[in-house]
């Protein structure tokens, strides 16, 4: 790896991002959440999610924000930040606790969903004929399903453990990166470096794995960075729909689940979980925006 | 002597339509194409755009398959079959019109120039395949330095240097030059030329010049073919087709070339008509549409190749005196006796 | 017919243009002097990244948003088109100044017939003829010194129908007809820059930019679009800056060339003098490098070094660490103009003492 070349590119980038302070913002954003991801456990205790105190379910005190009249107020001593959820944890810390396990459950969703499209694609663009008929068809029918529906399904016949939701999930994922990278490839192979590499007589293996992945896969890191906001919401919307594995799992679709009966009454239970969610994603968003711009018009210069 | 043979070869691409995708027709974008060079010379075949030059280099060295027709390099049936063409690659190279675009923007100039001498084992290990490649870095004219370098950190004609070194990197004894300065400035298009052309002394490189730059193929090439919609319609030495070409199409071609002189007067009248499309080839002599000495025989029968003196071939019925603006006589086509065409290579 | 009547259509003097990019500000063009009389065809010569595009987007006030102009005035006709406003340039690009591109696939609109976007440049202009009393040649001629005359819509239409299938007559396309009723991508690239030649000189411009408009054509062709602008010259009343990479175009269709180097002019000529007597050293230098098909040569000259990066360029005149008669001051000191007679212009040490 030339330093030079790199360096430049580090300039570009830095370049970008004083320029649009929404890519600035959602590159901060997604550095703290990390962050918290990481330190999580030294933040908060996480045993605490699965001690329950039933006689403090529900209750607000914080005088910052007023709720309206139905709130109840919590026991003397006790002051949660954000309130308490139906098992009378602290909502805030549950807040944190779930971070990590949305933001690690996401990042395995993409990683696995990336390869597994990649390789496919790869594969269905390079070769043609009948293998590429056979792989499209394949990703065709799993396109078709809605998302979520599909997911459901696959949650509601192989059951509610963890690693069945996010295998769940992965299935309604992984079918975006096979079209995208074989589109990528089947531009790609037309390339007069690519013919000067036949002539030279390499292998079309190690022309497609050395030469032409590592240049396609720009779009494939948006699309993953990008990604990892719709899988959290994909994954938190399962949770939400009753699908935990737990009811006390600490995890933001399921810690909003919890304030579906309780909308008049505890409704910082929808309201917290789901900003973060929406902050989460937005985050997401923004960095996989960015990488765009700075990886797309740089190959065109 | 000759290195390469190439025998009545044909490419053509089908046109398919429909839901069932029928073929409906093709498009022939070489259309039976002879031709033969000897080793150390330099065979120059221009042509406008759809006139298959690029399709017949590529025919050539198997990067696209033709239709029928035989290449024979070195003697061997290339076309026969992949796995012949596989132990010939080496020999036979290509270098790209596009600088740009001809080398992987991901990979360093060394990663681009070991990788072949690796592939092909022609260096022992790592550090050999390094040395290598610095030589060959040096040899086109860069540094040492370069080679840490990425391709878009140089220049076009910095970048079709490192291709030139690449394509020599596997040894090979025979290049097609696919219009390797049409994208570079004129200034730098001189000093790849003559490169070019010094390293074809010093490595006794046999070359397929591909341009549509008559003025660059004049300068690279002994021999000189014209093509015109998919065939050779003229092939002669190169000072026969630039001073006395016989070819309406191959004269008006030339007389078409700019000339660097304000006091230069343009005598002939220029060819009218747009360049053809390789789609709906017309019967009997392609060039009819557009030629000024067309004649009913020209409709009906597709010329061949005959004699017009030694190592001279045209494709045309007749003999014209362009000064004149006459046709002279019909030709006559020789009983071929198969003699061998032996080619010798003049440098000054 | 005369051209250098002093009597000049567009100055550009001192004109300085730079880009603001990430890694500095490239600094385009450095104090460039144009002037292009009444009548005649100046050739813009250079090869890429000297500047000679950028000087054509900087008349036309079509520079991209990080381009700025830091110096200089560019006189059309007498007023200084930088002190223009957005509006103001647009009606100066569609009725002063008429362009021509190098790829008319992408200038020409591939949802119009070719009618529809010629009648759209007739109609440009106010003044219209009520009758086809006068030839497309003396219409053409006739320029911005007619009133505007009032002409009903769809009167204007047919004129301007009629006029286009004229005016695609003179541009020498068979089947004018035919054409009108076709769209971009139904006819070839020469047919194709055929018509946008139509098009600019439907609206009778005063000056005609035409950027390397045969760069993208096969020869034969490019022989036949050459051989129509040399035609059109005397019938048109509009000036031409031809802008081309090619000295050898420049020497069959040019009155006068400019020469032009990282961004400065380095030598301006009538083009026999410049062939007679070449006076800066890389226009010269770029002669010997060109072939000749009339004299085939063993070697081509060529210039050693590479063309300047223009965030830093070279002190002094910017060609100097390639000049094979560099001098000391040369390399400090940016060489003024110095007029060698016969109007021929050259920025270069060697001939100020």
């Amino acid at each position: 790896m030339d330093l030079r070349a790199r360096s430049d590119d580090a300039r570009y980038a830095l370049h970008l991002v004083r320029q649009n302070v929404l890519v600035l913002a959602g590159t901060l954003l997604v550095i703290f959440y990390l962050v918290i991801s990481l330190t999580a456990n030294y933040l908060v205790e996480p045993s605490i999610a699965y001690k329950f105190d039933f006689a403090q379910s529900y209750c607000w005190s914080n005088s910052v924000i007023s709720w309206g009249k139905n709130i109840e107020p919590c026991p003397v001593g006790i002051n949660p930040v954000l309130g308490t959820d139906g098992f009378g944890r602290d909502l805030l810390k549950m807040i944190v606790l779930a971070i990590p396990v949305d933001i690690s459950v996401a990042f395995i969703i993409v990683a696995a969903s990336t390869i597994l499209g990649v390789v496919l694609g790869a594969v269905a663009g390079e070769i043609g004929g009948k293998v590429d008929e056979v792989i499209l068809r394949i990703t065709d029918i799993f396109l078709a399903f809605p998302g979520l529906l599909l997911a459901l399904v696959f949650a509601a016949i192989f059951g509610r453990t963890m690693q069945n939701l996010i295998i769940a999930v992965l299935l309604v994922w992984w079918p975006v990166y096979v079209r995208l990278i074989r589109g990528q490839v089947l531009s790609e192979r037309e390339k007069n470096y690519v013919e000067a590499l036949r002539a030279l007589g390499t292998s079309r293996t190690r022309v497609l794995f050395n030469h032409i992945i590592p240049n396609t896969i720009y779009p494939i890191l948006v699309q993953s960075t990008l990604d990892v906001g719709g899988v959290i919401l994909t994954f938190s919307a399962l949770m939400f729909l009753g699908f935990s594995p737990n009811p006390a799992l600490p995890e933001l679709g399921n810690l909003a689940a919890d304030g579906i009966g309780h909308v008049f009454t505890a409704p910082w239970l929808i309201v917290f979980p789901g900003l973060t969610i929406l902050v989460i994603t937005l985050a997401f968003n923004l960095i996989g925006d960015g990488l765009r711009d700075i990886l797309d018009p740089r190959l065109r210069r | 002597m000759e290195l390469l043979v190439v025998e009545d070869l044909k490419t053509w691409f089908p046109i398919k339509e429909g839901i069932t995708q029928r073929t409906i027709g093709h498009i022939k974008a070489v259309d039976g194409v002879n031709l033969r060079v000897g080793k150390g010379e330099t065979y120059g075949l221009v042509g406008e755009s759809g006139c298959g030059k690029t399709t017949l280099a590529k025919s050539i060295i198997q990067l696209i398959r033709p239709t029928s027709g035989l290449v024979r390099f070195d003697g061997i049936d290339i076309t026969a079959n992949q796995a012949v063409m596989k132990t010939i690659r080496r020999r036979m190279q290509i270098i790209f019109q596009d600088p740009y675009a001809s080398l992987d923007p991901r990979k360093t100039v060394l990663s681009a120039l070991t990788e072949p001498i690796r592939i092909h084992g022609l260096a022992k290990s790592n550090s050999d395949a390094t040395k290598v490649a610095s030589e060959l870095i040096v040899k086109v004219g860069l540094n040492r330095e370069h080679l840490h370098r990425y391709p878009h950190e140089f220049s076009g004609g910095q970048r079709q240097r490192i291709a030139i070194a690449r394509a020599l990197a596997v040894e090979p004894e025979f290049i097609i030059l696919d219009e390797p300065t049409s994208f570079l400035d004129v200034s730098v298009q001189a000093q790849v030329l003559d490169l070019l052309k010094s390293l074809q002394r010093e490595l006794q490189l046999t070359y397929v010049f591909v341009s549509h730059n008559l003025s660059v193929v004049q300068h690279m090439s002994d021999r000189v073919g014209v093509m015109y919609l998919g065939k050779i319609v003229e092939e002669a030495t190169r000072d026969t087709v630039y001073k006395s070409a016989e070819h309406p199409y191959s004269h008006y071609l030339i007389t078409a070339i700019p000339v660097p002189d304000p006091q230069h007067v343009r005598k002939e009248k220029l060819l009218g008509g747009d360049v053809p499309s390789p789609v709906n080839i017309p019967s009997g002599c392609r060039f009819r549409p557009r030629c000024p000495y067309v004649t009913e025989r020209c409709k009906i029968e597709e010329p061949i190749l005959y004699s017009a003196g030694k190592l001279h071939l045209v494709a045309c019925h007749y003999k014209i005196n362009f000064n004149k603006n006459q046709v002279l006589k019909p030709r006559r086509a020789q009983t071929r006796t198969k003699r061998k065409m032996r080619i010798t290579v003049q440098r000054p | 017919m005369a051209t250098n009547q002093n009597e000049s259509i567009l100055q550009a003097k001192n004109l300085s243009v730079n880009f603001r990019t990430y890694r500095g500000e490239v600094k385009a063009l450095q104090n460039v002097d144009l002037e292009i009389f009444r009548h005649e065809v100046l050739a813009l010569v250079g090869e890429s990244g000297c500047g000679k595009s950028v000087t054509a987007l900087t008349i036309l006030g079509l520079l991209p948003p990080n381009g700025h102009v830091t110096e200089g005035e560019i006189l059309l006709n007498g007023t200084d088109l930088l002190k223009k406003t957005g509006d103001e340039m647009r009606y100066v690009r569609s009725r002063e100044i008429a362009t021509i591109f190098q790829d008319p696939m992408t200038y020409l609109n591939p949802v119009l017939t070719i009618a529809m976007q010629l009648k759209e440049s007739f109609l440009v202009r106010n003044d219209f003829p009520l009758s086809l009393d006068q030839s497309i040649e003396e219409f053409l001629a006739t320029n911005s010194s007619t009133e505007p005359t009032r002409v009903h819509g769809r009167q204007r239409e047919g004129i301007a129908e009629q006029l286009s299938v004229e005016l695609l007559k003179l541009v020498r396309l068979p089947d004018p007809e035919r054409v009108m009723k076709q769209y971009p991508y139904e006819l070839s690239g020469g047919m194709r820059q055929r018509c946008m030649i139509a098009m600019a000189l439907a609206r009778r411009p005063a000056l005609l930019i035409a950027d390397e408009i045969t760069t993208a054509l096969d020869v034969t062709i490019q022989a036949q679009v050459l051989s129509l602008l040399m035609g059109l010259r005397d019938t048109m009343d509009a000036s031409t800056l031809l802008i081309t990479h090619d000295l050898s175009i420049a020497a069959e269709t040019a009155n006068r060339i400019a020469v032009m180097y990282a961004g400065n002019i380095v030598e301006v000529a009538s083009t026999r003098e410049l062939f007679r007597k070449p006076l800066h050293p890389y226009t010269r230098l770029l002669m010997k490098c060109i072939p000749d098909v009339r004299k085939p040569k063993v070697r081509l000259e060529s210039i050693r070094g590479n063309v300047p990066d223009l965030i830093d360029p070279p002190n002094g005149c910017r060609f100097n660490p390639r000049c094979p008669k560099v001098m000391d001051e040369c390399r400090t000191v940016k060489p003024a103009l110095k007029n060698c007679g016969k109007d021929h212009l050259v920025h270069c040490f060697l001939y100020q003492h």
